[in-house]
């Protein structure tokens, strides 16, 4: 790879989602762009052989199509677990791979674990994640000034308002406008979505009338499609053309996470591809960004140092510098400020980190799960992994109190609290000793009726929730491997009571059983108010480079440009000051193009 | 065990007939990936595997209403076949062998995923009306309604 | 006329006796003559099989005929070679297929996607045999229609084939006169008729006892003929390529007329046995070869000294046409041709070569035919053989290889059935196993009666 004699306007670190959309409308402008991707390239044959894995896969988690690659590592779900005081990890880190197999990618401090996990390669995340579109609501930009908690965004929901048009454009987003209209949502004028409503499983169906009278703190539980970047019937645009991508209709797979089998679910592949089809740019793949180089005097980033690799086990095998007028981080939340931190040959504190602001403000959103039976057949495992939700929860007056939350209804019975079918199957079989017939009808007459739902919990931002390069873990490149301290607050433990609190009423709204049993996952354990909670990982990590109006206490302007560095953008979730409870993905791709919008406004 | 031995004894430990265990027309030979499975040296002891065939041999010779109960009794009731029976039970409802030779839910294991195919053809998801969760062959919006639930075949007494 | 019955005569004892083998796969469904066609054209060995111009109707599978991978399939083969020859037979039947070398095709009269689908989603022109792509203009560079390279919000999804001459793969859909009805009567040739369609679409069938065709649609990709192609070995024809212009990425419209050959044929018949239709697909011989079975010759889509690192890997972008030296693709057919299909080819070939040894047809195989082995058993009716593909149309979804083992995966590698199950209108709603109706346009009014 020779690519780093040429002079580029733009180079962008991470070929995931935000640089991938990044590099589209940059490409398209003109400009010429490089990016560094960590991890495998994007081939013809990505999907199959990520489905091969996951088929022959024993546990069916996010990761399981795809293999670990200790020369660009990720964490795994199975590695979350309860964190001993103080945390000793079994393996010596030394030993690579070993330690990456058995701790898991994460130096985890505790003292509760970090439950969420990311992919490292082209496409990244995108390709485990469940396609849920949500705009945030209005007061979410302004949780300190409505409810005195957390810190207001650098920007309102009218700034980002048309850019979450062209989210919905490029993604492909199938919704009813009408619906979306929750806690003050607007849209622009004649706005549709490009494809409608992806229709109700009949889970939602039971759950919509039922609840439909149920109020929880003055909103009542209105059942609403969820806004869906995967494709449903389309709609015809504003300018009178059908909106098409090309690719085929949702077959309900019911595997958006880890994988959608037939690219129903949009990824961000599909936005690098048309990247690299403007012909402005250019990848390297296999290559992981190692340093950032910044001019002492001038403090603008001068190029990126990378190693490269050639095997998932192998030694590096090149190193080099790219250079280009400015400089974007796309890395994912984690490893873009990781290597904002370990980037500290030149200035001690790190990169960006004149505030002090880099990797700190961990979020997530932490899930409590709920789930029972229903008095009659829902049918799960049919459908796209989620078809609706309850929105009206997400804002409120309690909001100055404890956590809002947003509730998830899962179409996969209970897959994710308790490994359905198979934990079950083993119990009926092994344990009951049940077969022919009688396994048949035990299995109809109890998996039919299990559904579960989630409540996707807000979490403020705090200091004490951080993220630093391991000073003594590395990966097989010999690059520090994240080093994570976590706690859920306060704020967010009142969440999760309100949200057991809500399950009951739920429940019983719906003459439905709650199953109390531990859930597969126990890491995220902990104790409120004399009760047990466990907390899973959603998958939403944010705030270790967030955006803000104050230098001193944020890491870039609300266009993600780096307040130390004139030329140097930071994208991604990791921008979001506070994490509302929408699914992120759809806000980070909005503040994506709007950030190409100023970084080629800097260009010109 | 043969092919036909091994796909009778399937036929009552599922509960699922001949069409779906071995079809006359078998565009997937999933009963004989089972059996070769069943016989992969070092899974099941050569004896085991005897004692299995000279059972089935046994009941299978008696009238096929009595199939589920003698199963029942002489296989899944005794202490060495019990295992191996319900091991066939689990490749057919969930695609997977797990280990016999630690105990179930012990880590590490030895449990694999039969194939892709085998994966595909759980019957577990069949049985309440669904598909393997990454393998449908539903139609854009089929979720809207409720499935068709196979029918059961009565219990044989 | 004369000419041809001698020529019938002449074969009928030539090749009569090495035929017998052909025979014994049995014959079923064998149609009369389709009425237009002229009976007096066949080539029959012996009352075995013939090289006929009669299209198929479908296939009932002999009760003698028991084994699945091997009668049954041979049945499916038959059919698939059948309909080859009969829609590659010269349209206006005064001669047998390939008596001159080569010859114009039944197919390519049959109605283009485009000509159907129109951009302003009106009406299209009734059925005339004689008009329909008279100019055969070429502007698909993908296999599915959507790669139009219109402009740059439209990816290619699967990617091109680019051939040794570092030229792209052409592709065209066309549908029969039964097919092309059913979206004229219905309006299904726009966006607002698919909406108010509300029945399921189901596609005529073709029905031995009532000997009636059914749809039938033919996917075509063809190669511009250039350095080292052996142009004997191709049926051909002139075409005009057509590159629309893609100003951001610097494509000019480029439009120039070049003779193509024909390199891979899908054929897709809708049957009253097979509801998930018949999938036929055939491939010039010199495309690519098997895997771990390469040979010492000329293939259009590989090349020995390229090595197998980006095998069957869609090329780098950008995917431009116009971009003159672009690396070839390096196919390899991951699934071998079954044995009794390659006996098959092998008997047409001879039946082909008989008529005239320098038929262009000889160099033409069938890959394989996929049918639905229980139709009512699920949507997909339990396809066999369960993977299926062409090398030309679907190159890049053959499976994975690894550590030299191929591995197919459910839902994934490539099966006709399997991905054609998914089709859907505009609607949302099932398209009977065709995405075509995914091509039409929104109508929209004429400016004057807008007005109005």
């Amino acid at each position: 790879m020779s690519n780093t004699a040429k002079q580029y306007d733009v180079i962008i670190v991470g070929g995931g989602w935000a640089g991938s959309a990044m590099a589209y409308r940059l490409g398209e402008a003109g400009k010429k762009v490089l990016i560094l991707e960590g991890g495998i390239p994007l081939q013809s044959n990505n999907r199959e052989d990520f489905m091969e894995t996951f088929f022959l896969a024993m546990a069916k988690t996010p990761e399981a199509p795809y293999v670990q690659n200790y020369n660009s590592p990720r964490p795994s779900v199975l590695d979350i677990k309860q964190i001993t005081h103080p945390p000793a990890p079994s393996v010596d880190c030394a030993h690579v791979a070993e330690s990456i197999d058995t701790d898991g990618y994460f130096i985890q401090k505790g003292p509760m674990p970090f439950g969420s996990t990311y992919e490292r390669l082209a496409g990244g995340t995108s390709w485990h994640w469940l396609g849920t579109c949500l705009r945030l609501v209005p007061n979410d930009f302004k949780m300190y000034t409505e409810y005195g908690v957390g810190v207001d965004w650098p920007i309102t929901y009218d700034d980002l308002s048309d850019y979450y048009d062209q989210a919905e454009l490029e993604i492909g987003v199938s919704a009813d406008v009408e619906e979306q209209t929750v806690h003050g949502i607007t849209f622009s004028e004649d706005y549709v979505y490009p494809m409608k409503r992806i229709p109700p499983s009949v889970l939602d169906q039971i759950l919509t009338t039922e609840l439909k009278d149920v109020v929880i703190d003055g909103n009542v539980l209105t059942v609403t499609g969820t806004p869906a970047g995967r494709n449903g019937e389309s709609n015809i645009m504003k300018d009178g053309t059908i909106y098409n991508n090309g690719r085929r209709l949702c077959q309900g797979n019911t595997n958006c996470t880890p994988i959608c089998p037939i690219q129903a679910k949009y990824d961000a592949t599909i936005t690098l591809s048309k990247a690299l089809e403007t012909g402005n740019v250019d990848i390297m793949y296999q290559t992981v960004a190692s340093n950032i180089q910044i001019d002492a005097t001038t403090k603008e980033v001068t190029g990126i140092d990378y190693i490269q690799y050639e095997t998932r086990t192998g030694p590096a095998t090149g190193k080099g510098t790219v250079t280009g007028t400015k400089y974007v981080i796309a890395a994912h939340a984690i490893e873009a400020a990781k290597l904002l931190l370990m980037s500290n040959k030149q200035i001690s504190t790190g990169i960006a980190n004149s505030s002090g602001q880099v990797g700190k403000n961990l979020m997530d959103h932490p899930v409590k799960l709920s789930w029972g039976s229903m008095p009659k057949p829902v049918y799960p495992f049919r459908g796209p992994l989620s078809t609706s939700g309850i929105e009206t929860t997400r804002d409120g007056s309690f909001r100055s109190e404890r956590a809002a939350y947003r509730i998830e209804i899962g179409n996969e019975g209970w897959n994710w609290p308790t490994g359905a079918p198979y934990t079950q199957v083993q119990n009926y079989v092994g344990k009951m000793g049940l077969m022919g017939t009688a396994l048949r009808q035990q299995i109809i007459t109890d998996f039919t009726k299990q559904f579960r739902l989630g409540f996707l919990v807000e979490q403020m931002p705090s200091e004490e929730n951080y993220i630093i390069p391991s000073p003594t873990c590395s990966d097989n490149l010999g690059l520090p491997r994240p080093e994570i301290h976590y706690n859920l607050d306060e704020y967010t433990r009142a969440g999760f009571k309100a949200a057991a609190e809500a399950t009951g009423i739920i429940f019983e709204a719906l003459d439905a059983t709650e199953d109390n049993s531990t859930p597969l996952g126990t890491g995220g354990f902990f104790q409120y108010d004399g009760e047990n909670y466990y907390s899973e990982g959603a998958g939403h990590v944010m705030g270790t480079h967030r955006m803000g109006n104050d230098p001193a206490t944020s890491v870039t302007d609300a266009d993600l440009k780096c307040w130390d560095h004139d030329n140097l953008y930071l994208v991604g979730c990791g921008s979001f000051p506070t994490t509302a409870t929408a699914n992120p993905t759809l806000t980070m791709m909005a503040l994506a193009f709007k950030s190409a919008d100023a970084l080629l406004k800097s260009l010109a | 065990m043969n092919l036909e031995q091994f796909a009778a004894l399937s036929q009552v430990l599922t509960g699922y007939g001949q069409e779906a265990i071995l079809p006359k027309l078998d565009t997937q030979h999933q009963a004989a990936e089972y059996l070769a499975t069943l016989y992969t040296p070092g899974l099941v002891p050569v004896a085991t595997l005897q004692l299995l065939t000279d059972t089935w041999n046994t009941i299978s010779a008696m009238p096929q209403p009595t199939y589920e109960m003698q199963v029942k009794e002489q296989i899944m009731g005794n202490t060495e076949l019990a295992p191996v029976a319900k091991n066939i039970i689990y490749m057919w409802f969930l695609g997977i062998w797990y280990d016999l030779t630690v105990p179930p839910g012990t880590s590490p294991n030895k449990d694999f995923v039969v194939s892709a195919q085998a994966y595909q053809n759980s019957l577990v998801w069949d049985t309440m009306g669904a598909h393997p969760m990454g393998y449908s062959e539903g139609v854009f919006g089929y979720w809207n309604t409720p499935p068709v639930i196979p029918p059961l075949h009565p219990p044989i007494q | 006329m004369k000419k041809v019955r001698l020529l019938s005569l002449l074969l009928a004892v030539g090749i009569g006796l090495t035929y017998i083998s052909i025979g014994s796969l049995g014959c079923k469904g064998r149609p009369s003559s389709s009425g237009k066609d002229s009976t007096n054209t066949s080539v029959t060995d012996s009352g075995q099989t013939t090289l006929s111009p009669n299209l198929p109707y479908d296939v009932t599978i002999a009760p003698t005929d028991t084994v699945l991978q091997t009668q049954i399939r041979a049945d499916f083969d038959l059919f698939s070679w059948e309909s080859f020859i009969a829609l590659n037979w010269s349209p206006d039947s005064t001669e047998i297929i390939g008596a001159n070398g080569d010859n114009a095709t039944v197919w390519e009269t049959w109605k283009e996607n485009a000509e159907v689908f129109l951009p302003d989603g009106s009406k299209p022109a009734p059925w005339n045999a004689a008009l329909q792509q008279k100019n055969k203009v070429l502007v698909q560079v993908g296999k599915t229609p959507t790669v139009l390279l219109t402009d740059v919000t439209q990816p290619f999804l699967t990617g091109p084939l680019i051939d040794q001459n570092g030229e792209y793969t052409r592709f065209e859909i066309v549908m029969n006169e039964k097919m092309f009805d059913y979206i004229d009567n219905n309006v299904l040739y726009n966006y607002q008729g698919q909406q108010k369609f509300t029945d399921t679409i189901a596609f005529p069938s073709g029905n031995n006892e009532k000997k009636a065709h059914g749809a039938i649609m033919v996917k075509a990709s063809w190669k511009i003929m250039g350095k080292g192609d052996d142009t004997t070995r191709f049926h051909k024809t002139r075409a005009t390529i057509h590159v629309n212009a893609i100003p951001k990425q610097g494509v000019k419209d480029t439009t120039y007329t070049a003779l193509v050959g024909l390199v891979g044929l899908h054929i897709g018949t809708k049957s009253q046995n097979n509801p998930q239709w018949i999938w036929s697909t055939f491939e010039q011989v010199d495309n690519a070869p098997t895997f771990n079975a390469v040979k010492d010759v000329h293939y259009n889509f590989y090349k020995a000294a390229a090595g197998n690192n980006n095998m069957n890997n869609a090329p780098a972008h950008p995917w431009n046409p116009s971009i003159p030296g672009q690396t070839p693709s390096q196919i390899v057919r991951l699934t071998p041709i079954f044995e009794g299909t390659q006996a098959l080819n092998d008997a047409f070939h001879k039946k082909l070569i008989a008529v005239n040894p320098k038929t262009v047809w000889q160099y033409y195989e069938l890959v394989g035919t996929q049918w639905p082995v229980h139709a009512k058993q699920s949507a997909t009716g339990d396809p066999f053989p369960v993977y299926m593909a062409n090398s030309t149309l679907e190159s890049y979804i053959q499976g994975v290889v690894r550590e030299g083992k191929i591995s197919y995966v459910p839902g994934v590698t490539s099966s006709c059935i399997g991905c054609h199950n998914g089709a859907t209108s505009w609607s949302g709603r099932t398209s009977d196993f065709t995405y075509l109706l995914r091509t039409a346009s929104a109508y929209k009014q004429a400016a004057g009666n807008k007005k109005k």
